[in-house]
């Protein structure tokens, strides 16, 4: 069963919010998608938004921000061919602590 | 295996390397350092174009691929860890085990799915430290020439 399509993560602070701007404003990276290695969730996306499976990919900011102990970057998909940008989130890695001894 | 990068700029690759929308055109900046030597994680093939999965300057929890043409190789050994699976589709890729074995790895690793960013947290470390291990001065071929046969009880230790 494919899931639905997915909103966008809302910011939940300052940071997070010109994070996303910027985003949506600047050059991305792409990480992978395409022909070459199909995302996932392209079935997922042709059926909500169109296109062809290869024709989706998942991009990243090109900014990351630290913020109040985690590092957050945003995430989200790209049709190549129409260029629409759908599905932004916003990753959030937090600081790896040391395992405690038994 | 170990790579220096030599150029960061768009402008520096071949046209087959550009793709405008993806955003990879002459103006981009890639998130490298000339001069800085980097670990590869990862290599891909597809359709003439090679890229190297690293820990760039924007790292992370992932490893992200950049052009070839950026690098020189400055240690070429070939990691322990790594295979190499030629798919269907003509992509060719040297990575480690579990980006193979595990369906979708690296979609679910840049995803942050748990498990995916522990293996590779563990991979990198293990990568780090080989890629650490100075390289070993070649024999020069009147010394390999040189040598006596090995017996069977040196190459049981000849490490694996």
């Amino acid at each position: 069963m494919i899931r639905g399509a997915l909103p966008d993560d809302i910011p939940t602070n300052l940071q997070e919010q010109i994070l996303l701007q910027d985003a949506k404003a600047q050059p991305a990276i792409m990480i992978q998608g395409g022909s070459r290695r199909p995302l996932g969730d392209a079935p997922r996306l042709v059926a909500h938004y169109g296109g062809q499976p290869e024709d989706w990919y998942k991009m990243a900011s090109n900014q990351t921000a630290i913020i109040e102990g985690y590092v957050a970057e945003i995430h989200w998909y790209r049709n190549a061919c129409t260029l629409q940008n759908v599905e932004y989130k916003i990753k959030r890695t937090y600081p790896k602590t040391a395992p405690k001894n038994q | 295996m170990k790579i220096r990068c030599i150029a960061n700029k768009g402008a520096d690759l071949p046209e087959n390397y550009l793709n405008p929308p993806l955003d990879i055109t002459k103006e981009t900046e890639f998130k490298l350092t000339v001069g800085k030597e980097y670990t590869v994680y990862a290599i891909s093939e597809w359709e003439g174009n090679l890229g190297y999965y690293i820990c760039d300057e924007r790292y992370t929890y992932y490893p992200l691929e950049n052009p070839a043409p950026l690098f020189e190789i400055i240690d070429g050994r070939y990691s322990r860890y790594w295979q190499v699976q030629l798919a269907t589709n003509g992509l060719l890729e040297i990575a480690f085990e579990h980006w193979f074995s595990i369906p979708y790895f690296y979609d679910k690793l840049t995803d942050g799915e748990a498990e995916a960013v522990l293996i590779f947290d563990k991979i990198k470390e293990l990568m780090d430290s080989e890629a650490a291990i100075p390289q070993p001065q070649p024999f020069s071929v009147e010394e390999l020439l040189a040598m006596p046969p090995l017996s069977p009880e040196q190459l049981a230790k000849v490490p694996g």
